[in-house]
């Protein structure tokens, strides 16, 4: 085994790093079920985020099952000049497509349907990367996690499109644009990806490496 | 050279985020971003005027702000019917249609959050320029850095663009005034966060003061 590129982590070497402000702390020795706090910040320090297996998987699974009605359920009733008709998140795109607009049309895609899938499929590879103490890649998957980590704010586009064109479309008989129930499921989706997203630690990734090369 | 400046200059000992890995780090020269060798993450970007350019852009933020949420942002005329609307209308058309819970994350995530973000980045910022720490001082700038991800102007912006080419071929849709002003504050909220280096700041407050190799020893309590 080659310890030219071994490199010291703070937590075989004692310390733990507060993840608000930086401050690096070595801790005398503790036991399970107690608690120390920044001296510098007063954020609770933890040598890794609490049972965040268990409540990471807890948040993607929810995620999954939501998905289904986000994607099912129609996300907004348009009422043109007599005529009412009910559209979903994948049918908003397509009508994108068939006007011709095919730019929009995609991103909508990718930030609506794309982005959520990718961050639970991604929070998935991860999490059983790490339970099973997966060596390879580290890098990569640790770019993964600031991936995921960064676009899932995206997603919240046709949350907000929504919310522009029930406000504006708002004539009476003449054309009235209305929220559906889809859109309680698509926007929980979102969020509750944006929390798995914060509640991974990604210091589990390189954690394993030490035992496993050992072995 | 003042204490604060000192802890400016010297590095320091930085475990990253993200991997764990610990680095120390000498003084810096900015502008320069200081990346993690192990896993590549931004550990901290070092700016020119760390303290007064992010001020200036946050305090313009939170002028154009107030004209942002008063004036109307899109306006919409369909056969001769006009129909306006100001970032809140949808909150409240949200909720008057029976789903306030995705109008709340509308308001948090297009007013409440940017709004905050700004207010606190003033505030840090001032009482580290002043050096006067108010007991507050560290849960704000934990709020701040927490926030940056939450206030989403900029996706909003985008809907509203996406909106025009939809409704576009059903009627003429205009920008309102409150369009540009919210604009102004996304371009505002932008410069200000890559001006604004949290970092520094916590410097300046007195965390990471460690000497190399010698950290203060915590005695865990009892939860
Ligand atoms: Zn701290
Ligand atoms: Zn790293």
């Amino acid at each position: 085994m080659s310890n030219a590129n071994h490199k010291h982590r703070a937590l075989e070497a004692g310390l733990l790093t507060c993840l608000e402000c930086g401050q690096i702390s070595r801790v005398a020795k503790l036991p399970e079920g107690s608690s120390v706090r920044c001296p510098a910040c007063r954020a609770t320090l933890e040598p890794r985020k609490a049972n965040m297996i268990t409540r990471t998987w807890a948040l993607v699974l929810t995620g999954y099952i939501l998905y289904i009605p986000a994607n099912l359920f129609p996300i907004m009733t348009m009422e043109m000049v007599g005529n009412s008709e009910k559209e979903t998140i994948f049918s908003g795109v397509v009508e994108l497509f068939q006007s011709g607009m095919w730019a929009i049309g995609l991103l909508v895609f990718c930030a609506s349907i794309t982005v959520p899938l990718m961050k639970l499929v991604g929070l998935t590879v991860l999490l059983i990367s790490v339970q099973c103490g997966w060596n390879w890649r580290k890098r990569d998957r640790t770019r993964l996690y600031r991936v995921i980590e960064f676009i899932g704010r995206w997603s919240m586009l046709d949350v907000f499109l929504l919310s522009i064109l029930v406000a504006v479309v708002n004539l009476g008989g003449v054309a009235t644009i209305d929220p559906e129930i889809g859109m309680v499921f698509f926007a929980s989706v979102v969020i509750i990806t944006m929390f798995a997203a914060k509640t991974f630690d990604p210091r589990l990734i390189w954690d394993r490496a030490p035992t496993q090369t050992a072995s | 050279m003042p204490k604060d400046a000192m802890a400016q200059k010297r590095g320091g000992w930085i475990a990253c985020p993200d991997c764990d890995t610990l680095h120390q780090c000498g003084p810096v020269k900015a502008p320069h971003d200081v990346k993690c060798a192990n896993c590549g993450r931004t550990l901290f970007t070092r700016t020119e005027n760390p303290l007064d350019r992010p001020l200036a852009f946050a305090l313009a933020g939170l002028v154009l702000f107030i004209p942002a949420n008063l004036y109307p942002i899109v306006t919409f005329s369909f056969h001769g019917v006009k129909t306006d609307n100001v970032l809140v209308t949808g909150v409240y058309r949200l909720a008057e249609g029976g789903f306030p819970g995705v109008g709340l994350l509308v308001l948090l995530a297009s007013v409440l959050f940017p709004a905050l973000y700004l207010m606190g980045m003033t505030y840090v910022l001032l009482c580290s320029r002043l050096r006067q720490y108010p007991g507050d001082f560290a849960l704000t700038l934990r709020m701040t850095q927490g926030l940056n991800r939450w206030g989403m102007i900029d996706v909003y912006l985008l809907a509203c663009l996406i909106s025009f080419i939809k409704l576009g071929q059903l009627a003429t849709v205009l920008p309102g005034p409150g369009l540009y002003c919210l604009g102004g504050v996304l371009v505002c909220t932008l410069l200000a966060s890559l001006g604004f280096d949290p970092d520094l700041l916590w410097r300046r407050f007195g965390a990471r003061s460690d000497k190399a190799g010698s950290w203060n020893l915590l005695k865990p309590k009892a939860s």
